[in-house]
């Protein structure tokens, strides 16, 4: 039942002709009344600000049981509901918190402790002073040459 | 880099073209899309220079956080205005939507930029859609006001910046932050004039103790979506301003930074205390916002390792923080129509599952033990500490003070006896979406606090 | 026929920001190949190269 509903979602936000009403979900006064409310819910219609603000608070519930508090057309409501936490959730906290989890490490801490072990057991083993004054070998280091430009 | 931000920018166009049936479901899945691919710039090469570079745009540490958290708010701002738009006409939501993107790009760009005169130029562009939002969807008359102080504000303060910044390329031939900053050719001949000029912008937009005063009004008068922006990301700009501006004057600000460092600390106490005495919930988040603020110009302003990690911790913190409290004060507002704390009492009793999230709130705005608020404060206040003992009597007191008002917040909003004659509606998947995708972030980024810093 | 007219006028606005990402994506090439003019000229950095390596980096 709920995938023939989901169904009849999609050709309706398709926007193709409508060939199945939406099955109603529960109580028949609710889907009775759901039949009767002109579809003024589209957002293009032209709704005077704060005009019905009391009537809408009640008939949104009445037109659609499980209202979601996205949009009034219960059709964009419920795949409004379903994208954003698609992308919301799906997407962007669990592919995004995976992905950010196995990134190359920040500040290379892990590594430098490491680094560090793996540095004074090779010292250690070859007797060498654990810290060099030098950081780098000053034999290596070339100077750039002192005629360019 | 130009991915992301023309991708953004191309939200302008989605908002004032697409289908209306479509509107709010493209925009904020997008935004939410964009975000997750924002979440490549956490990728930092291992020699921690800045990268994605181009010619006028770079990322660093203190770029990435800050963008993303601001990238993150958007598709939160889109759910929470849903409802208070439902009865406009469609074009007018097309230039809220619209709107909120403008804003976003220009935040982008600001946050990542190289040069201070684009920075400069997109720090006003960004007061713009933030003035549009705040007196246009505002729901009172008072808008206008605080949008003129909002304005004038943030304008007179950023107007002394403007003419540092054409001083800088006169005497350098270029404003590139990161060769200014190595340059040093600046710092000696830096008058006192200039290093004020430089920062009074950034005090302002923060802002420190003094100059907050359009801060409250922007924040209660403005729409839920303006609130939150101005809360989230725009009182960040100041930070990310002072950040940035420090290396290129470090000699000048340590004889300069006492009067701003004593105003912001004795500031955080005197708005923490303002906060105890408000009848308005909005404004109680506002002056709590003015509060934590006051931490981060310290931290910023003495500049050590530590109190700048825990600035930026602080700032995505409160970013995500004070945005769910007034996502949370909205809804309350959207049902009983009313800020006022005495008339909405007893929600508990209404909506209880929208106390939970009251709890949590006021718990991460008072930084309780895991978040990552208190790690913030923590390195703040021990940097702090470091630098002066004495400062941490008055650290320790709004510790205390905030402490108490988030409770006072919890209890006034959510025990008591609700008042009769009221029908709240219940609560909506939208509206609990909407707490969960701040809190979440604010939740995981417990487990991963270096990626703030 | 006419439903794949009548779903190109209702979504096509839908690939905007993908058609961003990509415009995007090629400036960011276009940048990062106005950059390689620099590439390992740096006195502080520059390196020889390895054997079988071309650039430093691409």
């Amino acid at each position: 039942m709920a995938a023939w509903r989901s169904l009849a979602g999609v050709q309706r936000l398709l926007g193709l002709p409508r060939r199945a009403a939406r099955a109603a979900s529960s109580g028949g006064a609710a889907s009775s009344a759901a039949l009767q409310v002109p579809p003024r819910a589209s957002p293009a219609a032209l709704t005077p600000a704060h005009a019905e603000e009391e009537d809408e608070e009640v008939s949104v519930y009445v037109k659609n049981p499980d209202w979601h508090g996205f949009d009034t057309d219960p059709v964009v409501d419920l795949w409004n509901m379903r994208l954003v936490f698609f992308f919301g959730f799906s997407i962007t906290i669990v592919v995004g918190t995976a992905f950010v989890h196995y990134l190359p490490e920040r500040g290379l801490v892990g590594w430098s402790r490491r680094e560090a072990e793996r540095q004074i057991k090779y010292r250690e083993a070859h007797g060498l002073p654990l810290l060099d004054p030098n950081y780098y070998d000053p034999s290596k280091i070339v100077l750039p040459p002192e005629d360019e430009e | 880099m130009l991915k992301i931000l023309l991708a953004t920018a191309m939200l302008i166009p989605t908002a004032l073209l697409i289908k209306p049936k479509h509107l709010f479901t493209t925009t904020s899945a997008y935004a939410m899309l964009i975000t997750f691919l924002m979440l490549k710039w956490f990728e930092q090469p291992l020699n921690h220079k800045p990268h994605s570079t181009n010619t006028l745009m770079m990322l660093d540490n203190i770029t990435t956080p800050l963008t993303t958290m601001s990238a993150w708010i958007l598709p939160l701002m889109i759910i929470a205005s849903q409802h208070h738009l439902v009865t406009e006409p469609v074009n007018r939501k097309r230039m809220f939507l619209a709107t909120c993107a403008t804003l976003q790009t220009t935040l982008i760009m600001t946050f990542t930029t190289t040069d201070l005169t684009m920075f400069y130029i997109m720090f006003e562009m960004t007061l713009v859609p933030t003035l549009i939002l705040i007196t246009r969807w505002g729901s009172q008359a008072e808008r206008l006001n605080a949008g003129m102080y909002f304005l004038f504000y943030t304008l007179t303060g950023s107007l002394p910046l403007l003419i540092a910044i054409l001083h800088l390329y006169v005497s350098n031939g270029h404003t590139t932050m990161l060769l200014l900053a190595m340059q040093n050719t600046l710092t000696p001949n830096m008058t006192m004039i200039m290093w004020l000029a430089c920062m009074m912008a950034f005090m302002v937009k923060m802002p420190l103790y003094g100059l907050h005063l359009w801060l409250p009004k922007a924040h209660v008068e403005a729409p839920i979506a303006g609130s939150m922006i101005l809360a989230a990301v725009l009182l960040k700009l100041g930070g990310y301003g002072i950040i940035r501006m420090i290396p290129l004057a470090p000699q000048m600000t340590q004889t300069m930074y006492f009067p701003f460092i004593v105003l912001s600390l004795w500031g955080m106490i005197m708005t923490s205390l303002i906060c105890l005495r408000q009848t308005d919930l909005k404004s109680i988040i506002a002056y709590s916002s003015v509060s934590h603020m006051g931490l981060v110009i310290a931290a910023t302003l003495i500049n050590t390792p530590w109190s700048t990690a825990g600035a930026m911790i602080l700032m995505i913190a409160h970013g995500l923080t004070s945005s769910l409290l007034f996502c949370l004060a909205n809804t309350n507002y959207e049902r009983t129509h009313t800020r006022t704390l005495l008339l909405t009492q007893g929600l508990l009793f209404i909506l209880p599952l929208m106390t939970m999230w009251w709890l949590v709130a006021s718990l991460m705005n008072m930084a309780l033990p895991p978040t990552i608020n208190l790690l913030g404060e923590l390195m703040i206040l021990s940097s702090l500490f470091n630098w002066n003992t004495t400062t941490i009597i008055l650290t320790a007191t709004t510790t205390l003070i905030t402490a108490t008002y988030s409770l006072y917040i919890f209890i006034t909003t959510q025990r008591g006896t609700p008042l009769p004659n009221k029908v709240l509606t219940p609560t909506h998947t939208r509206e609990h979406l909407l707490m969960t995708l701040h809190l979440v972030p604010l939740t995981l980024l417990i487990t991963n606090p270096a990626l703030m810093f | 026929m006419v439903n794949v007219i009548h779903f190109v006028r209702e979504w096509w606005p839908v690939t905007l920001v993908p058609i961003g990402f990509m415009v995007g994506w090629y400036f960011d090439r276009k940048n990062d190949e106005k950059l390689t003019t620099f590439r390992n000229k740096s006195k502080l950095f520059q390196r020889e190269l390895k054997p079988g390596e071309e650039v430093t980096w691409r």
